[in-house]
């Protein structure tokens, strides 16, 4: 590691789409949180599949939005129960139900689409917003298969990954058999054969903090679920090699 | 360690000069406990019937009260005892201290919560509130100048469950009161006696700017639950308030007007943080 490595602080960069959900992890009518840079979101999902992202924090008393729930295809806060439609403008106090609420009791939005999996917002206020990276080319939907924490900065996981810092996109071509972790797995039978070619995992990074990545680990392509959960094994592991040479990395800066 | 910034300036002598909880009575153990009070350290010791407080930096020794099941220091020079609860002295009341509660979160914003009434539906369901009845009617608030503190009166609230001893749902009559910064008790229609309402109190030790201590005591008229029942459904409640008081930002209470919207039913939130506002309280606020 150079001197510049080891001191420069590592911002944050908050510009851009950034992945702040796997699609598959915000079921219709549910509210999840999420960081870009500074800005915490609430991400909410209406019944009909629409995707939403606020500033994550009522007006009213300061709650987290991302703790609250939908009704009526609005994202309600936890405390008051007061709700928030698609433009974040608050339409209902419950504890006034014949009170219309002023226009200017509101929270702030932020563009989000969701597409090849990912659910994908921005803070930056760049408009109009492009498209977001295209992961696989149309013709290859995706299956997700996980979102995972690693308590590393994304340098590290980069490392790991052999991609460079500024990759935010890995490709990683998985012999199934390498992630085979039972002795009968090991064991491939002809009608196996099609298995034993390699799958293509797709990992988008994103930067939560300084100290926190979250990996959203995806498939080229479908994927039986035994294809799913051996990719999902392998991203535990790389989690725990990445948090591991995290930490001795740390003890050797401190010795 | 010293953190300085955890502690009130001299001239916040609204914090300053307030009597503060350090504990329950009933928790004291004989032997030396360390209890952290607006950033300062203190050592309590008990001696039998006695109890000593110092300053763990200057070994000052500090008022040492007992009153309302908590043993209450002051770092400053409060005005008067600490504070008067006609209620408690009445013989056939149980005294429930419901158990210390840690809360990280200004003991302000702990405060404000507990004057609330339209969360009830939301965060007590099914005990204190429950859907589609939210509604918070208009009540009364004032402060009352002569002993200068916030009251709220005329509020009524329908609960499911208003208390350990309620057998079904009924419209809860509810008096707040806000006697210091870090003080509120309420006064709520009691299922077992129509003319004397219980009464539970709140006792905040603020520990720094964020982090608190609460002190329940119910003073009841209850004669059939036990004291571990009656202190549980309490418990629960508080409980279910940490969930919201912890996930609040900021941490500390702005006083800003502009700083968050209320709306008619927090008529008594406006005016306790007015009132914090006018008494030039710092710690545990903003702005």
């Amino acid at each position: 590691m150079t001197e510049q490595e080891q001191h420069a602080p590592e911002e944050v960069d908050a510009h851009g789409w950034r992945p702040v959900a796997l699609g598959l992890d915000l079921p219709p009518a549910s509210v999840t949180g999420a960081r870009i840079g500074e800005q915490r979101l609430a991400i909410w999902r209406n019944s009909h599949g629409d995707v939403r992202a606020s500033d994550d924090r009522c007006p009213h008393r300061g709650m987290r939005l991302s703790l609250g729930f939908v009704r009526d295809d609005m994202l309600a806060c936890l405390y008051h129960g007061w709700r928030f439609d698609a433009e974040g403008r608050c339409r209902t106090i419950p504890a006034h139900p014949g009170l219309k609420p002023a226009a200017t009791i509101r929270t702030t939005t932020f563009p989000t689409i969701e597409s090849d999996g990912l659910i994908w917002c921005r803070v930056d206020g760049v408009e109009p917003p492009e498209s977001p990276p295209a992961l696989t080319s149309p013709a290859h939907p995706t299956t997700p298969v996980r979102t995972i924490r690693i308590d590393a900065p994304t340098r590290s996981v980069s490392r790991a990954l052999g991609i460079s810092p500024d990759d935010r996109t890995a490709r990683v071509n998985l012999p199934i058999h390498d992630i085979a972790d039972t002795p009968d797995d090991n064991a491939p039978t002809p009608s196996d054969a099609a298995a034993m070619s390699a799958v293509t995992v797709v990992v988008v990074q994103h930067a939560v903090g300084r100290e926190e990545t979250r990996l959203y680990v995806l498939i080229e392509g479908d994927a039986p679920t035994t294809t799913i959960q051996r990719a999902s094994r392998w991203a535990s592991s790389l989690r725990d090699k990445v948090e591991r040479e995290h930490k001795d990395a740390i003890v050797v800066e401190h010795v | 360690m010293t953190d300085i910034a955890a502690r009130p300036e001299d001239d916040d002598r609204a914090i300053l000069d307030q009597w503060y909880p350090v504990a329950f009575l009933a928790s004291l153990t004989a032997g030396e406990t360390r209890v952290r009070l607006l950033g300062h350290d203190l050592l309590v010791s008990g001696d039998g019937d006695g109890f000593a407080v110092r300053r763990a930096d200057t070994a000052a020794l500090l008022p040492a009260r007992k009153a309302h099941a908590c043993l209450w220091t002051t770092l400053g020079r409060p005005k008067g005892d600490v504070v008067e609860i006609a209620e408690a002295a009445e013989p056939d009341r149980r005294v429930v201290p419901c158990g210390a509660i840690n809360v990280r979160t200004s003991g302000l914003r702990v405060v404000e919560n507990f004057l609330d009434m339209a969360h009830f539906p939301f965060v007590h369901t099914n005990i204190l509130g429950a859907e589609p009845i939210t509604e918070v009617a208009p009540y009364r608030t004032e402060h009352r100048v002569d002993v200068d503190e916030i009251w709220a009166t005329e509020c009524r609230f329908e609960q499911p469950q208003a208390a350990r001893s309620s057998v079904g749902g009924m419209t809860t009559d509810y008096a707040y009161r806000v006697a210091a910064p870090f003080l509120t008790l309420l006064y709520k229609s009691c299922p077992n006696d129509p003319t004397r309402p219980d009464v539970i109190c709140l006792f905040v030790r603020p520990v720094d700017q964020e982090r608190s201590v609460a002190y329940p005591v119910m003073f009841l008229i209850d004669e059939t639950s036990s004291q571990a029942e009656l202190a549980q459904f309490q418990q629960r409640i508080f409980v279910q308030d940490r969930i919201i008081l912890e996930n609040q930002r900021p941490a500390r209470l702005p006083l800003s007007p502009k700083a968050e919207i209320p709306t008619r039913a927090d008529s008594v939130s406006v005016a306790y943080r007015r009132w914090l506002k006018a008494a030039g309280v710092r710690y545990g606020a903003i702005g």
